[in-house]
């Protein structure tokens, strides 16, 4: 299964960096090795405020067909980006290379009976 | 088209009524869950939970057997200390049919000319009790109180 395709209520995307290794030396000169072409490490952290339990289990389906952590997938249906009115491939990892991988389960709070509120936490890697 | 004016108010605790109200309020009020996704531009909302709460304004007097029911409300909150516990005083707010209970039964009623009238009856928790001396006026006890649940009758 794909990644559920619902419209966050709050979404944060953190762009990542491209591998690169920064020496400091004593008098302060900073030299930077850059370690790859690839931007990596971009983070989505994904809010579904307030959906019905239903919904939230797509979540917990998806995690755990991932494998949690440990699987990566690169299919992510249009609704993760909704409301984004630039260019939408700038959230995608695809687009520098990357694959998403969940950075940690998904937390559901129950708010009431029936409706929950889910938080993933998304990771790009190469 | 009848109106009905304060004069058709009154107020029952435990069943009995409060000989002198000047004035009770309720007010429900149900909160929401808001389900407005990124893309939308409008509040959707979702019922969550209802509340509901109230107050009323009791004169204090005292009849010739020496009653009176501003006591009954006083006496479910302002305690003496008993032990219960160290030197604290009960929170139980029930009657003497009752002593375990820690809500009380309120009925608010309006008097439609029928037998029962039309009511809202709830358990309730009175949570504040102010007492009002000042010159000029009556002794006088404000109370709030905090319904538990939904009301068990409504008729109005």
């Amino acid at each position: 299964m794909a990644f559920p395709d619902l419209v966050p209520t709050a979404r944060t995307y953190d762009a990542g960096d491209f591998p690169v290794k920064v020496f400091k030396s004593q008098n302060g000169v900073e030299h930077r090795i850059l370690y790859g072409s690839n931007r990596t490490n971009m983070k989505l952290s994904l809010t579904y405020a307030n959906i019905p339990d239903a919904n939230a289990k797509l979540f917990l389906d998806h995690y755990q067909e991932e494998q949690g952590t440990f699987g990566t997938f690169d299919f992510m249906p249009t609704g993760y980006v909704k409301g984004w009115e630039s260019n939408t491939s700038e959230l995608d990892a695809k687009t520098f290379g990357n694959k998403y991988r969940y950075e940690g389960p998904p937390k559901v709070v129950q708010v009431r009976s029936g409706i929950s509120t889910v938080t993933v936490n998304l990771i790009g890697v190469l | 088209m009848p109106f009905f004016t304060g004069t058709k108010g009154s107020l029952l605790l435990e069943g009995n009524t409060i000989a002198s109200v000047q004035n009770w309020t309720v007010s429900t009020t149900v909160s929401v869950l808001n389900t407005r996704t990124l893309s939308e531009s409008d509040d959707f909302f979702e019922p969550d939970s209802r509340n509901t709460s109230g107050s009323c304004r009791v004169l204090y007097y005292r009849d010739e057997s020496n009653l009176n029911n501003a006591s009954t409300f006083i006496n479910k909150v302002i305690k003496a200390r008993d032990g219960s516990p160290g030197q604290g005083a009960s929170l139980l707010q029930g009657d003497q049919n009752t002593p375990n209970e820690v809500r009380s039964s309120l009925r608010l009623k309006v008097d439609d000319g029928s037998a029962d009238g039309l009511y809202i009856e709830l358990r309730v928790i009175i949570t504040n009790v102010t007492l009002t001396m000042s010159v000029g006026e009556i002794f006088a006890a404000d109370i709030a109180f905090q319904g538990c649940g939904a009301p068990t009758f409504v008729n109005i």
